[in-house]
């Protein structure tokens, strides 16, 4: 299935598409969780502090469907 | 000398650009009632405002902004902690706004690399300290408002005593650590906090009330101060001008709507703007 993720300010390193302009679609297995994608895009856990799904705050251990759309912030703190 | 009656000689009738009459005083009426009455330039301004005499400054906040409301501002106590980016254009905000008072904590002072973004930074006030600068300059653009400046690193010490009398508090801080500190000063004094933060051409903005979860829900745990071992968002991707200039615009409109108790406050909801992309979105802590 297909998941729209969206990494956020310094997170953006780990995404695999030059377009930041559109929406990224990633392909993972049927009923895997937030964490599990997360990890197979190589992002580590401690860089992440928030995570939303379908713009909803929300847990690693999220089931994900097909279409839901993936948030994932790490602490922004400049001022 | 009777201040309103000597008010009421020198106000004069304007028609705003709706072609609506409206009674204003002009600064330089209000800045010489001040000086004869020995008052503040603000107490002129909400004793006007209390007679329904717009300080004519705010003639264009008029169509938006009642007298009614104008004079709550005018009575209001904002504090903006941290003078920075986000706190500059903050302060020069609620300063043109015309929130009567304003306390300014901020422990630096100006340097070179301030330069690239932050609003109360100039070439003559490098090396001044940041707190005082805000007076300055807010003296400058409104006499009507009063700032009260703390050269000062808000800690758990000294927050409650800092923010005390305050209505709303801005988190205009710089690292996460410090933000905890006013977080907890704010759920004392039982007064709402207005959070913003930035990292390159992406920010965030979201009012925490004291009941709220608030920094536990944007950052964890509280780190005090220990160093996760990696730098930071905003130490890898920069802090340029024009993100803490949009940030701190909603945070004070968020100020705004607070004390004037009116439209929609971001409340358990982030509102999350990437300039490059041009997205805004919402994200809801339920």
């Amino acid at each position: 299935m297909k998941i729209e993720v969206n990494l956020y300010a310094s997170l953006g390193k780990y995404r695999r598409s030059d377009a930041r302009d559109r929406p990224w679609a990633v392909d993972v297995a049927d009923g895997a969780t937030v964490g599990e994608l997360l990890n197979g895009l190589g992002v580590p856990a401690d860089e992440v502090k928030m995570i939303f799904l379908n713009g909803l705050h929300a847990g690693r251990e999220a089931s994900l469907k097909e279409g839901d759309r993936l948030g994932v912030f790490p602490p922004v703190g400049g001022g | 000398m009777d201040l309103e009656k000597e008010i009421q000689q020198a106000a004069r009738l304007v028609k705003d650009p709706a072609g609506r009459q409206v009674r204003v005083l002009e600064d330089q009426e209000a800045v010489r009632l001040a000086a004869a009455s020995g008052l503040s330039p603000a107490a002129v301004y909400e004793t006007a405002l209390a007679r329904e005499i717009v300080p004519y400054r705010y003639l264009r906040n008029h169509e938006c902004i009642s007298v009614n409301d104008q004079l709550r501002l005018a009575r209001s106590r904002v504090a903006v902690v941290g003078a920075g980016g986000l706190g500059g254009n903050v302060i020069l905000l609620l300063a043109r706004i015309g929130v009567g008072r304003i306390v300014v904590v901020d422990s630096d002072r100006f340097d070179e690399t301030n330069l690239n973004r932050q609003a109360l930074s100039s070439m003559e006030t490098l090396g001044l300290p940041k707190a005082e600068v805000a007076a300055r300059m807010v003296e400058g653009i409104n006499p009507g408002v009063e700032v009260i400046a703390h050269t000062a690193r808000l800690d758990p010490s000294n927050g409650i005593s800092l923010l005390r009398g305050t209505q709303v508090v801005v988190d205009a801080l710089d690292n996460v650590p410090s933000r905890f500190a006013l977080q907890d000063a704010a759920r004392d004094l039982n007064i709402p906090l207005v959070h913003g933060a930035i990292a390159g051409f992406e920010g965030q903005a979201m009012t925490i009330f004291p009941e709220d979860r608030g920094m536990n829900l944007l950052y964890g745990k509280n780190p005090k101060g220990e160093k996760s071992g990696r730098p930071t968002p905003e130490a890898m991707l920069g802090v340029p001008a024009i993100t803490p200039a949009l940030i701190a615009a909603l945070q004070a409109m968020e100020v705004l709507k607070i004390l004037l108790d009116r439209g929609r406050v971001l409340r358990k909801t982030m509102l999350h703007a990437d300039l490059e992309t041009g997205r805004i979105e919402e994200f809801s802590f339920g």
